[in-house]
């Protein structure tokens, strides 16, 4: 066990050495979220998100390896890993405070559908009554535990997402509050795809792919 | 397009939920926000601004009972009608641009300075 949590332990740094984000990555991750030309303080915007999630990949591999089946399942486990650090990121932030006595706020609703694309939300809840289909049906029903994990951890990404403290530049903020939600609506559509498996696996990976991509909202954003 | 903001000194001897009702008066007053406009949630504007739920409670309850705003079970708090007494829309200009110039920590004398230069550069 302590071998297995040494080796997580390992490659959970290497991949954060590897994902480690720059300037470039912060640069590039606004302009594939809608932000174009993204000025100094917005791109160091985008790179606190990222490292705030990143920065957790390492101790979410080492933890996995005291999970009972946690490791070892190939995309569902680097799905289950990357959806962990972006649940506890989303959750970490909820408690941060503002400092300063001047505070600043818009006056924009932030609903669940003003940050987050209806269709990437209906697509992952048919994802997930089909794999739920799918497992009772191939009498895989000691998966539905792990099922009911992702769907939670799914949930709660979204409510943090929409309910934590604004952050940083308006734009920037509203943009990455809309990954958060798509990318794990994504992985958990993976997660599901790796409980099922078959066919039924290899549409989830694409349909993750999809829905972490989309940077469409349906409602009109105010700025 | 730039969204309506508001500013919150906690140190300016204003208590914090009358500077939220102020502002939000100026803004409907200005037509920033007109009627029927969506307003953000208490729990919402009081976690962005770093304070209590009861302190935006209060200063959207004080609006709700003179008729400015009105909360709905479906479309959350809306614009419902003018303040009465509202002060003219320069008034309520002015008191906004001094706003988002504090939010800058831009002093008085910065902001008199790049109000006449917008004014040179017309």
């Amino acid at each position: 066990m302590l071998y297995d949590a040494l080796w997580a332990a390992g490659v959970g740094l290497v991949l954060l050495l590897a994902l480690w984000p720059t300037r470039s990555t912060g640069k590039r991750l606004l302009k594939s979220w809608r932000v174009k030309d993204p000025t100094s303080a917005q791109i160091e915007d985008a790179i606190r998100y990222l490292k705030r999630r990143r920065f957790l990949y390492p101790w979410i591999f080492v933890g996995l390896t005291f999970v009972p089946l946690g490791s070892g399942r190939g995309v569902g486990s680097f799905a289950a890993i990357v959806l962990g650090g972006t649940l506890l990121a989303e959750l970490i932030a909820t408690q941060l405070h503002r400092e300063g006595s001047q505070r600043v706020a818009t006056l924009t609703p932030r609903g669940l559908f003003d940050i987050a694309s209806q269709y990437v939300l209906m697509s992952y809840a048919a994802i997930v009554v089909i794999g739920v289909v799918l497992l009772v049906v191939e009498m895989k029903i000691g998966q539905l535990p792990a099922l009911v994990v992702s769907v939670g951890a799914v949930a709660l990404v979204t409510w943090a997402a929409v309910a934590r403290p604004a952050d940083g530049d308006e734009q920037v903020d509203r943009a990455l509050r809309t990954r958060s939600v798509h990318v794990s609506a994504g992985l958990g559509a993976a997660l599901v795809g790796a409980l099922v498996g078959g066919g039924f696996g290899l549409f989830c990976v694409l349909a993750w792919v999809a829905m972490a991509n989309t940077n469409y909202v349906s409602k009109k954003i105010f700025w | 397009m730039t969204a309506p903001r508001i500013v919150v000194d906690l140190e300016n001897g204003v208590a914090p939920w009358r500077q939220v009702r102020d502002q939000l008066v100026r803004l409907i007053s200005g037509g920033v926000l007109p009627v029927g406009s969506r307003l953000p949630t208490i729990r919402q504007l009081a976690a962005d601004l770093g304070l209590a739920i009861g302190t935006v409670a209060r200063a959207y309850r004080e609006l709700e009972t003179e008729g400015v705003l009105m909360t709905g079970r479906r479309q959350g708090t809306v614009v419902a009608a003018l303040p009465s007494h509202a002060p003219d829309p320069l008034s309520a200009a002015a008191a906004e641009f001094v706003a988002v110039a504090r939010s800058l920590g831009a002093s008085e004398g910065e902001a008199l300075n790049a109000v006449r230069a917008s004014y040179e550069a017309e």
